[in-house]
């Protein structure tokens, strides 16, 4: 969303009579409701790519909370196997 | 060569019940490794689960109960099991079940066995919004598979490892991954089978399970499934 945004930025400072072909075509009323439809279609991209975001990172979080608790579990395994084994030596 | 089972026993808070249950399934003097996996408890439930002899991994927070069942897939690849048995640390399944479990998932070659809730009517004790949600969701889930499956969220379950080991890498829910699995080892030809349990009512302690959120998820991901 973000890239379009910027391509029609880009494309609009180099060329600003293509903005002159459209908005002789809309009123200010349809100027401003496509101002407000777009700003609140955008908003919700944004919560949509935060909420994805933040679903990424507790994914992230809990693997690294199970990988821990595996490698405790190893750490803990191997450790009390060593203590066997001193006390057989 | 005989098969290795495992048997994972997910806990939170659950220092009133996790003995028993651990007792119980050592009572029945089967070959299997009894794992009990903490999910970050503020009582003593692991010392308990530990005194009762079972190995214990624990979750340094509590990341919820489909968390932890896939740290006990994560286990029970690591271990090389052949099968993986689930089933609640809070009492609400009773290990004596299992010998039949385990002999009806031999016999069958299914992929993955559910303990049924609702093929015993008579000695189901559940509130009605919860009864009418699950078998609203296993309804969706039969529609889904094409097999017939009356209790879709029940965590009395035999895992076939061999489909668990295809289909984990593809698991994306990290919590709400029921339904996601069953429908990845269809896809895989694998075969759901049933068997009817007692639901034991717990003797205490609450449900973690908040009832909207629950919901939500449940139809989050039976949309994306549906959809992708």
């Amino acid at each position: 969303m973000m890239t379009v945004v910027w391509s029609v930025m880009v494309v609009l400072f180099f060329n600003p009579s293509l903005a002159e072909l459209v908005l002789p075509i809309l009123t200010t009323q349809d100027v401003i409701m496509s101002v407000l439809v777009i700003g609140l279609l955008g908003s919700l991209i944004l919560i949509a790519n935060v909420w994805q975001n933040v679903a990424k990172m507790e994914q992230k979080f809990t693997e690294l909370v199970q990988n821990l608790a595996l490698n405790d579990y190893v750490n803990e395994t191997r450790t009390s196997t060593d203590q066997v084994d001193e006390l057989d030596e | 060569m005989s098969e290795r089972i495992i048997i994972a026993i997910p806990a939170y808070d659950e220092e009133y019940a996790i003995g028993n249950v651990v007792k119980g399934i050592y009572d029945l003097g089967m070959d299997v490794d009894v794992f009990v996996i903490d999910d970050g408890s503020n009582d003593e439930t692991l010392k308990i689960a530990k005194l009762h002899g079972a190995a214990v991994l624990r979750h340094r927070i509590n990341l919820g109960g489909g968390a932890t069942i896939r740290t006990a897939f994560s286990l029970a690849m690591r271990m090389g099991a052949d099968y993986l048995v689930t089933l609640d640390g809070d009492g609400q399944h009773d290990p004596s079940e299992l010998p039949l479990m385990i002999d009806v998932m031999r016999k069958d070659g299914a992929a993955l066995l559910i303990g049924s809730r609702f093929q015993r009517r008579d000695e189901l004790e559940m509130k009605m919004y919860r009864r009418l949600g699950i078998r609203f969701f296993s309804w969706v889930v039969s529609w889904m598979t094409g097999q017939k499956i009356s209790d879709a969220t029940s965590c009395y379950r035999i895992y076939d490892m061999k489909y668990v080991r295809m289909v984990f890498p593809n698991l994306k829910e990290s919590q709400y991954y029921a339904i996601e699995l069953i429908t990845q080892i269809n896809r895989l030809g694998g075969r759901v089978v049933e068997v009817p349990i007692q639901d034991i009512k717990r003797m205490d302690g609450n449900s973690k399970k908040g009832i909207i959120r629950y919901c939500y998820h449940l139809i989050r991901v039976v949309v994306k499934t549906v959809l992708l």
